[in-house]
């Protein structure tokens, strides 16, 4: 029973990855990798473990374990305790997650793949010349490359890559400086004295003592290209040509740690800044005024938010007791600030606002995290999202605290705190959130008000030129779901990539692409669609009249790359619709209502993309929103339950993210148009995160709509590779924009998985 | 605070540049766009040009700004420049701007000045860093070494020519050596007992040990840059693997909160 172990985690279950050991990272020169172990659910059975690799997640082969059994003794109840995984590793680099699936879902072991094939190792010119002494090699150059050191592949675990040596130019007596080119940009050599080189080369005449170069560089994990070369006139001379392989690192010297750990960590720090934010307040150059609007309540609670506000450090502000409906009242101030009786202020929320005011003085609107004060303790942190209009429309996320321009919340008559966010955006989009908690709320500040509530949001419907109908998501928490009757019913164009294919899923034989047009025309109440079907000329007799039978549009592609980019603008140059959905057709529609909430999010006009709810056959979520984890694009909350609400309602609310999957999008076709659809350069991933990141460029929003739910047979019609090739033009792409994503908060959200769970992660940048 | 008996802006404009035009129209386009706060008199260097025609191409770039123009030699680096330019001009307080220099916000200049009047400050800039060159050159300190970046730094003219005047100016490593070596212009201020402080875009003046804080070089989206460069340019364009190695490369430990806890010298950082 090779590396037993009994995880200290676990109450009474346990488990042991036998291979591979605590490695974090195998080469494999193959595609075939293994993992193997044994898992033992807290009951004595069989643990239930899955392996995710990329959007794939495979179950392993159950395998007999008597040398379990015998060394856990009664414990463990059966010998099929062990599992074994074989598949194809993707190519390049991936990150395989062993997670155990029977309790709560439980990362085991994460472990970095890197494929390669040994062809390419001979394939590699590696023209390197670390020597150019000889005079026959070129008349007047002399050099030497002393690092790297001559591999054909070199490896590297740390970032840092420190290429240097000397070049001269004998008849001129000069140094002589390399172009040094790592993935084609160049980096310029730093000089280096070289007295050993002057001494050497002493009888050829005086050299200058600056021979030497030096270029250091931090590489990414990943391949890197490296050339060295010397160009003089039109000669060039190569003396590294070749690639270098750095690995990830296998320690991780900063941990993860609890909310509360961090809350006393950030009492601490405050104290701590306490003198130099005094500082930054007597020199700031825009000290905006802010007007406290506490709302009335309890004694007791009134108390706790004005000892809140007696604590304040920034001082220029004023308090009132008042609703929301007083803001045109009393005293004049910049900003408003409405606060419910019992919230508590961190003493540096006024600085907090003050601060980013005089860093960005045009914003109208500004807002903070919040949590909850529970018996003294501060538990169940609210991590906001950056400004999201339509997650505004499922609760009031932006709550407290919110500080709104004095100037332009007075004529608003809001009559509520939602009331007012929702009016308030409508006046100005300029609005900015600080990823800080700055108040701590009770149940009773906190507690929702659905009569109130639902009359804000059938205002805001009326406001805007729409009708419908506003219902609670749950009673009492303050969410809600908006259903529209709409007022158009556009022609959707609807575009469905195929391969043609006939799979096995379950007890059923499916032909996929006829499968998913009968549940378009036959399951969807929603019938003013055009279907148009891009196929690869391998359509059977059978499906061609099928699919024909469905009026459907059949587009031939006939690239011998695979490319889904270029198979769904085909598709999109034939759509005569006012919007796009573009769908695989590995699909299954769950309820008839999908396309018209899909549909229904574009009466806004800032709307520019919306996704689905999407599910695997055994219900489980598979997509609801994408978020970016270390700049990576990656399916938040999979593999919870179905009728999960998700973190503040963020799996059963609309709400907005930064991408959404391209297994069901839609999308006004001329926004599609106007970016210039599907960027070609990525054939296979990333394709879908890169056209939601054009669309948001253009200051629309991509939606999460979860009453959209389908079924998704994922990667059933096609192999999940991953090309390290795009994952690099989509990073370099989008490098500002996913440095973080502002609607997930990976500092202080898991991000491995991102399930939307409170973690405090080490700051990364 | 204090007031000054005059603010140089002194901007170099180095035809040696592959892309000096672009440089200098990116500079130009920020100045106009963003009001210093403060008055001054801007000075412009040109410097490295390959002809006198296209010097006054890079003149006529400026359009109508007002600025006096000085003229170097391209042989001493941007320190040189500036060193030429203090010699020249009478104004109390110069502030240095690289050809990379972009100005980022309102008020750009009447920020760095502010903090250049707090009591003791003797160095300010837009930028800081903890980075060591001591991989190079065992000269360097080793990690962490506080220090401003030469660019869009600001300091009384005094200071900037008894720093500079008569130190070598002629290869990159002297360059490096009075940014951020021991006897260089931090680390002599810090030894008079002056302080060094990064002046973020919200007016903040942050000294070392919350330079990792700033929101400034290299950390997270830069946004509270009170000037960019190239530098920060290029940290923007990274890719988020490469961003997080540089991050760490020049802040290293320093980016964790925790660290802000224990005593400096126990932290490694001694000023």
């Amino acid at each position: 029973m090779k590396g037993a172990l009994f995880h200290p985690g676990l109450m009474h279950g346990g488990y042991s990855v036998d291979v591979p050991t605590h490695s974090q990272r195998t080469i494999l020169a193959e595609p075939y990798a293994t993992i193997f172990g044994w898992s033992v659910d807290d009951n004595g059975g069989r643990g239930t473990v899955v392996l995710r690799i990329g959007r794939r997640e495979l179950t392993p082969d159950v395998v007999r374990r008597v040398d379990v059994r015998q060394a856990l003794g009664p414990r463990v109840v059966n010998d099929d305790v062990g599992f074994e995984f074989r598949f194809v590793a993707p190519f390049g680099i991936s990150l395989a997650t062993l997670i155990r699936t029977d309790t709560q879902a439980q990362a085991l072991r994460r472990v970095f793949l890197v494929r390669f094939e040994p062809v390419w190792l001979t394939r590699w010119r590696s023209a390197r010349r670390t020597r150019g002494l000889k005079a026959n090699e070129h008349p007047t150059l002399r050099f030497s490359l002393d690092g790297p050191k001559p591999t054909r592949l070199k490896l590297m675990s740390q970032p840092r890559l420190v290429v240097h040596g000397w070049a001269v130019d004998v008849a001129s007596l000069k140094a002589v400086s390399p172009t040094v080119l790592l993935d084609g940009l160049a980096q310029p050599p730093h000089p280096k004295k070289r007295g050993d080189v002057q001494c050497a080369l002493a009888s050829l005449g005086a050299l200058p003592e600056e021979t030497g170069f030096e270029v250091g560089a931090e590489l990414s994990v990943g391949f890197h290209d490296l050339d060295v070369e010397i160009r003089t006139g039109d000669t060039v001379v190569s003396l590294f040509k070749g690639k270098v392989l750095r690995l990830p690192s296998m320690r991780s010297r900063v941990h993860s740690r609890s909310y509360e750990d961090w809350t006393e960590l950030e009492a601490k720090l405050h104290a701590h800044e306490a003198g130099e934010l005094g500082a930054h307040i007597a020199a700031m150059l825009y000290k905006p005024s802010f007007r406290i609007l506490v709302a009335p309540g309890g004694k007791g609670d009134l108390e706790e938010t004005k000892r809140s506000l007696a604590s304040q450090i920034y001082p220029v502000f004023t308090v009132d007791e008042g609703s929301t409906s007083a803001i045109a009242d009393r005293t004049p101030a910049d900003f408003v600030l409405p606060l419910a009786a019992g919230d508590r202020l961190h003493p540096a929320a006024l600085y907090r606002f003050a601060d980013r005011l005089n860093r960005e003085p045009d914003l109208d609107m500004l807002y903070a995290d919040e949590d909850r004060w529970t018996a003294g303790r501060r538990t169940q942190p609210f991590f906001k999202p950056d400004w999201s209009p339509d997650y505004l429309e499922t609760l009031n996320y932006v709550g407290a605290p919110a500080v709104y321009r004095a100037s332009v919340a007075a004529g608003l008559q809001a009559f509520s705190r939602y009331d007012l966010a929702l009016k308030f955006t409508e006046q100005s989009t300029r609005i900015g959130h600080i990823g800080t908690v700055l108040c701590h709320r009770t149940e009773t500040s906190a507690l929702a008000d659905t009569v109130g509530d639902i009359a804000a949001l059938q205002g805001r419907l009326r406001r805007t030129g729409r009708t419908g109908h506003v219902a609670p998501l749950v009673a009492g928490e303050g969410a809600y779901r908006i259903k529209l009757s709409l007022k158009r019913k556009p022609l959707v164009s609807v575009v469905i990539p195929t391969a043609g294919k006939v799979v096995r899923i379950g007890d059923r034989t499916l032909d996929l692409v006829v499968h998913c047009v009968e549940q378009l025309r036959l399951k969807t109440s929603y019938a003013h669609l055009e279907i148009i079907i891009v196929h690869n000329g391998n359509l059977c007799e059978g499906q061609e009249r099928d699919l024909t039978a469905h009026k459907c549009k059949l587009v031939l592609y006939d690239k011998p790359i695979f490319n889904i980019a270029e198979k769904l603008n085909l598709g999109a140059t034939q759509a005569t619709g006012r919007l796009l959905l573009l769908l695989n057709d590995d699909i299954e529609v769950i309820d008839e209502g999908w396309l018209a909430c899909m549909i229904q999010h574009f009466e806004k006009p800032h709307v520019g993309v919306v996704g689905a709810k999407l599910l695997y056959p055994d219900t489980r979520v598979q997509h609801a929103g994408v978020v970016h984890n270390s700049g990576n694009p990656d399916h938040v909350r999979r593999l919870a339950p179905r009728d999960d609400h998700g973190y503040f309602f963020s799996t059963s609310g609309v709400r907005n993210f930064m991408a959404v999957t391209g297994a069901c999008m839609m999308t006004p076709l001329a926004v599609y148009r106007a970016v210039g659809g599907y960027s070609e350069a990525l054939a296979v991933s990333y394709n879908d995160a890169d056209y939601c990141m054009k669309v948001r460029q253009l200051g629309r929003s991509v939606v999460y709509e979860p009453a959209a739910e389908l079924i998704h047979f994922e990667s059933v019609s096609r192999e999940a590779s991953l090309d390290i090739g795009e994952s690099n033009f989509y990073h370099q792409r989008w490098a500002r924009e996913v440095t973080f994503d502002g609607f997930y908060n990976e500092r202080f959200l898991t991000v491995a998985s991102p399930t939307f769970e409170p973690l405090v992660n080490p700051r990364r940048l | 605070m204090r007031s000054f008996s005059g603010i140089a802006v002194g901007y170099l404009a180095r035809g040696a540049d592959d892309d000096w035009r672009g440089s200098i129209q990116r500079f130009v386009r920020s100045y106009l766009a963003h009001p210093a706060g403060v008055d001054h008199q801007l000075y412009v260097i040109f410097k490295g040009f390959h002809s006198k025609r296209d010097e006054h191409r890079a003149r006529t770039l400026f359009g109508s700004l007002a600025y006096r123009p000085i003229e170097t030699s391209d042989d001493n680096f941007d320190l040189g420049a500036y060193l030429t330019m203090a010699n020249m001009v009478d104004e109390e307080v110069i502030c240095c701007l690289n050809s990379h220099s972009e100005i980022l916000c309102d008020l750009w200049l009447l920020k760095l000045t502010a903090a250049l009047g707090v009591k003791g400050a003797g160095l300010v800039g837009a930028t800081g860093s903890f980075e060591s060159l001591q991989s190079y050159n065992r000269t360097f300190r080793g990690f962490p070494n506080p220090h401003i970046r030469s660019n869009a730094m600001a300091l009384r003219r005094v200071d900037l020519i008894r720093a500079l005047e008569g130190r070598p100016l002629a290869t990159k490593l002297d360059l490096f050596m009075i940014e951020s070596g021991p006897t260089g212009l931090s680390a002599s201020m810090v030894a008079q007992g002056r302080r060094t402080l990064v002046v973020g875009r919200n007016g903040r003046f942050y000294g070392p040990r919350w330079w990792p804080f700033s929101d400034t070089f290299r950390q997270g989206r830069q946004e509270n840059l009170l000037v960019g460069d190239n530098q920060t340019r290029m940290f923007d364009q990274m890719r988020w693997p490469e961003k997080q190695a540089t991050s760490l490369k020049t802040w290293g430990k320093y980016l964790q909160e925790e660290t802000l806890l224990r005593p400096p010298w126990l932290g490694g950082l001694r000023s």
